[in-house]
């Protein structure tokens, strides 16, 4: 049973392995993660990017009732359905019995100090402010939009929206995405990439709705002011990817050289760009991230794009012997569940809980 | 040629299922780094290329799963473990025996889906409705190290929430130790699944990394986990966990190929030329500011498992489909969480609920420096919960409360139907916290044409 240990490569020494590769990284300085805020580099990418409204400061009160505990909405929709609408289950007496009697409120609550708290901010004159705010700016911007804050989206909470994506076109679903979204909360509370960059504030973002092609969307890799790397985003292969290859590799080097080169303040940084469809010749800028180790390198590794060798990795497209549907993306799903299932110090003591509850229930029936 | 097939005869070992897709899921869950991938690879010869670094990351794509045949050798006189071995999904149903001498034909016995748990998303959310996914799990424990890690104990109990009783624990690396340290990590082992739902399981040392004993591994999976029992007649029910758009951009109309869906089937069969729904389907508002929801139908023109293509699919692993569907309904993930099935036998499409439910007394876990979790208070009128219903999530408004019954606004129309059970989360320091479970008393829906 003894053998040689030198094959270990990625088992043994994978946990070594990733630890090596934080070495690769200076400490974010605090002007690097500034550069990435929104409102950072929208002024200066205004016209190759999409149209986007920054309310920016935001009130007090809108920050508190975001990192509030629970969830109350400002106002909700009163969402009527085309169709007919029919009862299931139970006797249909039983729904007019519940009628709303419009009581607001703490409801049989006992006072919850947190649950009383995020009621009150829901109500306060500046949170009202914000929300009169987002109307008018929702309607500049032609009634439909998605939204980030400083340096992400609420992507992981699309599950919470009326449509079950990113598009908004009032305050419930927008209030909704912000409070139901691990990476805003993450962001408020620690900082996107672990620390509050002194002279950071929060800051809403709603952009311009557009019905993006998840395939046409790659992150560029910026090192010493230099393009090194571009990388598809989304993992699924896409047959048709592979002709383009040197027409992206073109365009992107192209739209870097001419509009983003000059304009970015940092040396090595990440950009999303995404090409419009054939014929519309253009590209537009749709984020940027610093060069540090939480960012996503998709088809790359840091190892590789950090080496020291100046030449262009090029750009690399999901292969096609994979399957996009063996990846998954737990960063679209991290608040899909609640952390008893997702977070692995939790799941020891739910599983005990389940088991308890399911069968309490069951004996109630 | 799909009309051929008879579902009451079909089993999750005939061959005309077998040979191009798995039929059996087994989990493999273990502490990080215990080399789980590895495993998988050396039992699938999946040659993924590790792209990049998937572990401590906050933002990770990992590899969700991979297929492996699983073969046996027909000549009586070849010698176990070396009599069976493991290949790639896409392998040939039988072939020559590759020990020296040996006259036999390696056959096809078994193909299985391994499926990383406890962190794939379906995985999670089928934990809290019980859905029964997983047929079995293989443990990894690396015998270089004291067990158990934590994870070790944390996969297990959620292995346990799963209720799967079908546990091979595989004590890896062993080729890194002495035999005296490989008997010491094993009672260590022994010791630790005394009392869990693993307490019979079998202990194999193995080294994935220089594929030793995994012939054992193969053989375990074929001996030791029963062939699962499932009904190919009932009506077919897939969950969408990814959808594509394949376009170029910009295309013409007739040029284009319909969306790409894919998923677990939890029941039934699938075929190709079949007409099916997906619910919720579309949901979108009208001029007059009503929403409208309409279920897609549309036809079924290939089925995908790995690089297989299939005529029909059965339960197992995950399985990947052409449709007429318009394909920007599928683009960027969005039918991830709808059901798709056969016309006309999925669950109503609801928008209100009356719920049963029992609240936990306070949040689970220990927390920090000894302290009592934070009690879980009443529910309140107008605070938003986010539902676990089956496999996907919905956010719901509190309506009413009455006693241990509350009326529930769904965030937006969901698949689901009365009895079905579902859990109840807050949102509590920058996380959804569950907080209780209940039961579907009764619902408003809408009447879709083909209920």
């Amino acid at each position: 049973m003894s053998g040689a240990p030198e094959g270990h490569a990625d088992t043994g020494a994978e946990q070594n392995h990733s630890d090596d590769e934080r070495l690769l990284f200076e400490p974010l300085s605090h002007e690097e993660i500034l550069n990435c805020a929104f409102s950072s580099w929208y002024p200066r990418f205004r016209r190759v990017t999409i149209k986007s409204e920054i309310i920016k400061p935001l009130e007090r009160d809108f920050v508190d009732y975001l990192l509030a505990d629970g969830v109350v909405l400002p106002e909700h929709e009163d969402r009527q359905y085309r169709g007919e609408i029919e009862v299931v289950g139970g006797s249909g007496s039983e729904w007019s019995e519940w009628s709303d009697d419009g009581e607001d409120g703490d409801g049989d609550g006992d006072g919850d100090a947190e649950a009383s708290d995020v009621r009150r901010l829901a109500q306060s004159p500046g949170v009202k402010r914000t929300c009169a705010e987002i109307r008018r700016r929702i309607e500049a911007l032609g009634g439909e939009v998605f939204l980030r804050m400083g340096w992400s989206a609420p992507a992981d909470a699309s599950w919470i929206t009326s449509t079950g994506t990113l598009k908004c076109r009032g305050v419930p679903d927008i209030c909704s995405l912000l409070k139901g979204s691990n990476a805003i909360a993450r962001d408020l509370a620690a900082g996107r990439y672990g620390v509050q960059p002194s002279g950071a504030e929060p800051e809403l973002v709603l952009r311009r709705w557009a019905n993006l092609t998840p395939s046409m969307l790659f992150r560029c890799f910026v090192r010493f002011t230099r393009l090194v790397a571009i990388s598809q985003v989304d993992y699924q292969h896409y047959a048709f990817l592979a002709g383009m290859a040197d027409e992206i590799t073109a365009k992107l080097t192209r739209f870097f050289a001419d509009h983003v080169a000059a304009q970015f303040p940092s040396q090595s940084y990440c950009f999303d760009a995404y090409i419009a469809a054939a014929g519309r010749d253009q590209v537009f800028v749709v984020d940027f991230e610093p060069w540090a180790h939480s960012v996503d390198t998709y088809l790359f590794s840091w190892r590789e794009l950090a080496a020291d060798a100046a030449e262009f990795l090029g750009l690399r497209l999901f292969p096609e012997y994979a399957s996009g549907l063996a990846y998954y993306s737990s960063r679209y799903a991290a608040s899909r569940c609640p952390a008893e299932v997702t977070d692995d110090a939790l799941r020891g003591s739910v599983a005990a809980a389940i088991e308890r509850m399911k069968s309490e229930h069951q004996g109630a029936q | 040629m799909t009309d051929a097939i008879d579902v009451k005869k079909l089993t999750p070992l005939s061959m005309e299922a077998m040979a191009n897709q798995a039929t059996i899921n087994i989990g493999t869950i273990g502490h990080v780094a215990h080399g789980k991938s590895t495993l998988v690879k050396a039992l699938s010869g999946v040659t993924t290329t590790r792209f990049r670094d998937e572990l401590e990351r906050n933002i990770t794509i990992k590899l969700g799963y991979a297929n492996a045949k699983i073969y046996k050798c027909d000549n009586e006189e070849c010698p176990r473990p070396g009599c069976f071995a493991s290949y790639e999904s896409s392998k040939e149903v039988a072939f020559a025996c590759t020990r020296p001498g040996c006259s036999g034909t390696m056959r096809l016995v078994r193909h299985v889906s391994f499926v990383d748990c406890p962190g794939h998303d379906l995985l999670m959310a089928t934990m809290l409705s019980g859905a029964a996914i997983m047929d079995a799990a293989l443990l990894l424990v690396a015998a270089n190290e004291s067990c158990p890690q934590p994870q070790t104990s944390e996969h297990l109990a959620a292995v346990e929430t799963m209720k799967l009783e079908n546990i091979i624990i595989l004590q890896n690396k062993v080729d890194l130790i002495s035999e005296e340290r490989a008997l010491d990590n094993h009672s260590q082992i022994q010791a630790f699944i005394k009392g869990t739902i693993a307490e019979k399981s079998p202990i194999i040392p193995i080294s994935a990394q220089l594929k030793f004993n995994v012939e054992a591994v193969a053989e375990y999976i074929y001996r030791s986990i029963p062939v699962p029992v499932r009904d190919f007649s009932a009506a077919s029910r897939l969950i969408v966990i990814r959808s594509f758009d394949v376009n170029k951009p910009g295309y013409e109309v007739d040029q284009l190929k319909g969306g790409v869906p894919g998923g677990s089937i939890l029941q039934g069969v699938i075929r190709v030329g079949e007409d099916v729904e997906i619910r919720p389907g579309y949901i979108e508002l009208d001029a007059d500011g009503k929403y409208i929801a309409r279920p897609y139908r549309t036809r079924v023109v290939e089925l995908m498992a790995e690089r297989n293509q299939l005529q029909f699919a059965v339960p197992g692993g995950l399985i990947g489909m052409g449709t007429l569907l318009d394909p920007t309904l599928c683009r960027g993930d969005r039918l991830v969480g709808s059901v798709l099935g056969a016309v006309g036998t999925l669950p109503k499409v609801l928008i209100d609920i009356k719920i049963n439910y029992f609240l936990l007394r306070r949040l689970l876990g220990v927390a920090s420096e000894g302290k009592k979790q934070a009690k879980i208070s009443k529910l309140a009128k107008n605070e938003e919960l986010q539902l676990t219903i089956g496999s996907s999530a919905v956010g719901a408004r509190v309506a009413g409360v009455k006693d241990k019954e509350a009326k529930l606004v769904l965030s937006r129309p969901t698949c689901a139907e009365p009895g079905e059970s579902i859990a109840l989360s807050r949102r509590f320091e920058r996380n959804w916290r569950l907080i209780g479970w209940a039961k579907i008393v009764s619902a408003r829906s809408i009447r879709l044409d083909s209920d």
